[in-house]
């Protein structure tokens, strides 16, 4: 589904110049649960946001199902996202305006999608993730917990292929970080393919292969229950 | 999609009162003063335009380059010879404005100010619609009259005023024989009672009719259809020669000029009325264009300034599959509802301001939503003003790239630059305004004070029937009201103080061969002995007149010239070549007729500096002094005695009323006839002062927004410095230095600016306040602009000092 070659980040300001991705391969198959942990830094971050086209690479190649997307526009980008990929951030990223239901509802409005689906699919997603009596608060009336049940709702509604989790339960106690990790665990026995960031080995126990990253590199790649595979991927 | 874009507009108004009343307030002064001035441009710009064939219509006016007089009327005789001699004219017509005279209907005796005496054809010239008698046939007698629709009503009431008697300037009885509808108020014209050119001979001699000085005829002609009225203007050079002589086009020319373009563009003597401005309606577009672009700059400072809090939103509904144009498009829509609100109330604001703004400007200013015109056009407005505030914010707050703003890295940096113009623009351009309203206030102040070489103050003024024997009923009403304790005296004068003296004769030093080329035209004035006394004019040399050069005999062909004396002015001395006292002696010949045969021969005896006789925007012309003739001479100026003045009006009314008792009282305070000449003016001033507040206050409000954002911005900065030691004051004057330094750039942008324009609007007078007047203003725009500033800053700032550090820095 995604493969990286060689694919570098560079951040400059104007006496600084700092290497937050480091010539990364990797490469990801449809139905993975990856977690991609390291020390705060290291480029977790960075490598996510290219993973989900809200970043561009200054070097390498980006193929996703196939098609390099490393020299697509802006507008092209927006696009490939909205069918394919959703996000869960650390910080919910709600937008505090709209309801429960109106965020959850807004890729479906970027998908042009006939107003009664839209609000069945709604009403099935945040049913799914229990959040359905909740729909018409504002996101501030929400906890922590409940916020990123409805970033996660958001996340799915479109059905993506791929979920990106950017520290998704950083945020919550470990009982909503718990649940969050299941609804996760959930959508990837769905088929769905899931990337999270994370600095809780509990949390990426969860997933089926683990990416370690230091100082924009891959350090390692365990698959979860077997023999870590320890070499570094680039000298 | 539409909807969701809606809530979330709707929210972000409601959920940012603060904002969004910045906004609407500025943007909806900003719209009012556009859709008032719109209004105002649009009556200007429609004047005589409705007139059947208006575009064909135009008004002959005539020259006279001697003493620079540029007449909007001409004489009567010209109007039947250009007929005569130009098939192409298809129509011509003359009205002459009489001024006020006396209509007496049953004993009732009213001035009237409405009165012309027109050619016949006129109706049917301006196709004016009868509502009774009929316009071929109502002015075929010469004592017939036609009354306007409100002057049948002000004279008759509900009685039909068909076949009723008007007696005119106590003169003759006057027939009413038609009714005709009221002109509307948007022509440079103004009548509402005509009657037939044909009782001239009747009321002024039998001459008139024929006479090529008597410059009292507005005269309009209809060329045909696509005839270039260039050609018969081409002409006209020919038709003077032909009847004025070869030499004539030196000293006289005839002119053209559109109907629909007098009211705007011509500002010649002796019009109508005070026409209007085509600069007057530039300046005013441009002063409600700018105060809308300070709203909309508001608009664009404020969400730029913001943009910190719509980052997230941005990156959010670009993660969920946003593109930049749909982003564009949400922004633009919040801009147009924003807008749209902002024009709700700026039509309430329209429409509770329209009344007395019409008022004001003494026009009829109508403006109604009904009509689908003016919907339209607001609605394109709302759209285009909409869309113009929020094109910036929009294409910046649309760049955010989500990866950025999610992490809290969104950083309006990049538009705090352009903030700094678009502020820096809005101060220069109040402060301009500010600048301008000074200098036409100091231009009034100076035309009020200036030394005008004569004392014009205590005097009223009052015209004598032009019909009444000068001195059979001068000299008994002079004497019998200097006999009151509180009447200094009382003199007359062909022209009073205030009037644009538009009369002159043809001069030449004595004893010198009359050839063309040393004869001048030169203003004349004729005078009461005692005038220079009464207004209390000094000498330069010589002396003033003795009561006994007051009547003399005119020059006939018996006894073709006659000695007589005058007084000049400077300037005229100066033409002649003289100094002051070199003229004392001297004799001019001041011609009687065309020939050259008749003339009298007048002895400086006197003279005197050069007096702002009218205006200050007229150069004061040479003039020569001399006594009056059974035509001129008919105004009476009565000097008061200082204190109250009641006592002496009320004995001149009574004097006025037992002595004439057909003409109404209908006296003027000389200072108000002087003010009344500044009056265009004056409004201007007022409406520079209403408009240059409006752009202080939206832009004040503007940088009330922007210093709430800024102080928000820095809160934890303002928390650390006062951890370290900064005090109240340090902490006010850190946030009120930034926007200083901006509102000083904007007043070394603003002064030369203000300085250029406002020299060319001094243009319009001959005699402006000199620039030592109003230098102070430029220190003292500086100086309110400042003030304004930084009390809106300082109550931000001061807020924020004063608040706990520990607030805060909890704040992060």
């Amino acid at each position: 589904m995604i493969e990286l070659h060689d694919l570098s980040k560079v951040y400059r300001t104007s006496d600084v110049e700092t290497t937050a991705l480091n010539r990364i391969n990797l490469e990801i198959s449809e139905g993975e649960f990856i977690a991609i942990m390291g020390p705060s830094g290291c480029g977790k971050s960075t490598l996510l946001n290219i993973l989900g086209m809200l970043d561009t690479p200054n070097s390498g190649s980006y193929n996703f199902l196939g098609q390099g997307v490393e020299n697509c526009s802006e507008r092209e980008l927006a696009i490939v996202r909205k069918q394919n990929i959703g996000f869960i951030f650390q910080s919910f990223n709600l937008i505090d305006e709209l309801t429960v239901a109106e965020n959850v509802e807004l890729p479906l409005l970027y998908q042009k999608m006939p107003a009664k689906d839209r609000a069945e699919r709604v009403q099935q997603v945040l049913e799914r993730v229990n959040i359905a009596h909740r729909a018409d608060h504002r996101p501030q009336q929400l906890s922590g917990g409940q916020q990123q049940r409805v970033a996660v709702a958001r996340a799915v509604v479109t059905n993506p292929n791929l979920i990106l989790a950017d520290e998704p339960t950083g945020n919550l106690d470990t009982t909503n970080g718990e649940e969050v990790l299941n609804l996760l665990g959930q959508l990837n026995s769905d088929g769905t393919t899931i990337v999270m960031v994370t600095h809780d080995q509990g949390h990426a126990d969860h997933a089926s292969r683990v990416v370690h990253m230091l100082d924009g590199r891959v350090l390692s790649e365990n698959v979860v229950g077997i023999q870590p595979v320890s070499e570094v991927r680039h000298a | 999609m539409l909807s969701n874009y809606l809530k979330i507009a709707l929210r972000n108004i409601t959920g940012n009162p603060l904002f969004s009343a910045i906004n609407i307030v500025g943007l909806s002064i900003g719209l009012a003063c556009c859709i008032i001035i719109t209004l105002f441009v649009q009556y200007e710009t429609s004047y005589d335009k409705h007139w059947q064939n208006a575009d064909r219509i135009h008004r002959v006016t005539r020259d006279f380059f001697g003493n620079n007089l540029r007449l909007a009327s001409i004489a009567p005789a010209i109007a039947p010879l250009l007929q005569q001699d130009y098939p192409e004219i298809e129509d011509i017509t003359r009205i002459m404005g009489v001024g006020s005279i006396a209509l007496t209907i049953d004993e009732n005796t009213i001035n009237d100010e409405t009165f012309v005496i027109a050619d016949p054809n006129v109706f049917e010239f301006f196709d004016l619609t009868f509502v009774s008698g009929d316009p071929d046939t109502a002015l075929a007698a010469p004592t017939n009259i036609v009354l306007s629709e409100r002057a049948a009503e002000r004279y008759f009431g509900s009685s039909d005023p068909m076949g009723q008697t008007i007696n005119v300037a106590g003169r003759a009885d006057f027939t009413v024989t038609g009714i005709f509808e009221d002109l509307p108020d948007n022509t440079h014209m103004k009548f509402e009672i005509v009657t037939s050119i044909n009782v001239i001979p009747m009321l002024m001699g039998p001459d008139e009719l024929e006479s090529w000085s008597s410059n009292n005829y507005y005269t309009y002609l209809r060329l045909p259809e696509s005839y270039n009225p260039a050609d018969l203007e081409a002409k006209f050079e020919d038709f003077i020669i032909k009847y004025r002589g070869e030499d004539a086009p030196n000293r006289t020319g005839l002119n053209m000029q559109a109907l629909t373009d007098i009211h705007l563009t011509s500002n010649r003597d002796q019009e109508w009325r005070t026409n209007g401005s085509i600069s007057v309606v530039y300046t005013f577009s441009a002063v409600a264009f700018v105060v809308l672009l300070i709203a909309c700059i508001n608009f664009m400072n404020l969400t730029t300034a913001r943009s910190t809090q719509r980052a997230k939103e941005v990156g959010i509904r670009k993660v969920v599959g946003a593109d930049r144009r749909q982003l564009v498009a949400q922004f633009l829509g919040e801009s147009v509802l924003l807008t749209a609100f902002a024009m709700l109330l700026a039509v309430a604001l329209v429409e509770l301001a329209l009344p007395s703004f019409g008022a004001f400007l003494e026009k009829s200013l109508t403006f109604s939503l009904a009509d689908p015109m003016t919907f339209a056009t607001l609605l394109a407005g709302t759209i285009i003003v909409g869309l113009f505030a929020g094109s910036y914010p929009a294409f910046y707050l649309s760049h955010f790239r989500p990866a950025s703003v999610l992490k809290g890295m969104a950083s309006s940096s990049g538009s705090i630059a352009l903030r700094q113009v678009l502020v820096v623009f809005q101060f220069a351009t109040s402060i301009t305004l500010l600048i301008a309203t000074g200098v036409v206030m100091a231009q009034m102040h100076y035309a009020r004070t200036v030394d005008l070489g004569f004392d014009k103050s205590r005097n009223i003024v009052h015209s004598l029937p032009f019909f009444a024997d000068l001195w059979g009923l001068y000299t008994p009403l002079k004497a019998e009201l200097e006999t009151h304790p509180d009447i200094e005296s009382v003199v007359f004068s062909s022209r009073v103080p205030s009037q644009q003296n538009l009369d002159g004769g043809v001069y030449i030093q004595a004893g010198r061969q009359a050839v063309m080329k040393d004869m001048m035209g030169i203003s004349d004035i004729a005078v009461d002995y005692q005038w220079f006394d009464h207004y209390d004019v000094e000498f330069l040399a010589g002396r003033a007149f003795r009561e006994n050069e007051m009547r003399i005999e005119m020059p006939t062909e018996e006894q073709p010239v006659v000695n007589a004396v005058a007084i000049l002015n400077e300037s005229a001395a100066r033409r002649f070549g003289w100094t002051p006292e070199e003229a004392i002696g001297q004799v001019i010949r001041d011609f009687k007729d065309r020939e050259l045969t008749m003339s009298i021969d007048r002895e400086i005896v006197g003279v005197i500096p050069d007096i702002h006789f009218s205006s200050l925007h007229d150069e004061m012309k040479a003039t020569v002094y001399a006594e009056p003739n059974p035509n001129r001479g008919r105004r009476i100026s009565i000097k008061l005695a200082p204190g109250d003045h009641s006592a002496a009006i009320a004995f001149f009314e009574e004097v006025w009323t037992r002595m004439v008792p057909n003409i109404p009282v209908n006296w003027q305070f000389l200072d108000d006839r002087f003010d009344a000449r500044y009056r265009a003016e004056a409004k201007q001033a007022q409406m520079f002062a209403a408009f240059s507040a409006f752009a202080i206050f939206v832009a004040t409000l503007g940088l009330f927004g922007l210093a709430s954002f800024t102080t928000e911005r820095r809160t934890k900065e303002i928390g650390i410095r006062k951890v370290m030691g900064a005090s109240a004051p340090d902490i006010i004057l850190l946030l009120t230095s930034d926007f200083t330094k901006l509102v000083l750039v904007a007043n070394v942008i603003a002064w030369p600016v203000a300085y250029y324009f406002m020299n060319q609007w001094l243009m319009r007078f001959a005699y402006k306040a000199p620039f030592a007047d109003w230098a102070w203003l430029f220190v003292a725009s500086a100086v309110v602009a400042l003030a304004a500033a930084w009390l809106t800053i300082a109550l931000q700032a001061g807020r924020a000092a004063t608040a706990r550090p520990v607030m805060a820095l909890r704040y992060e």
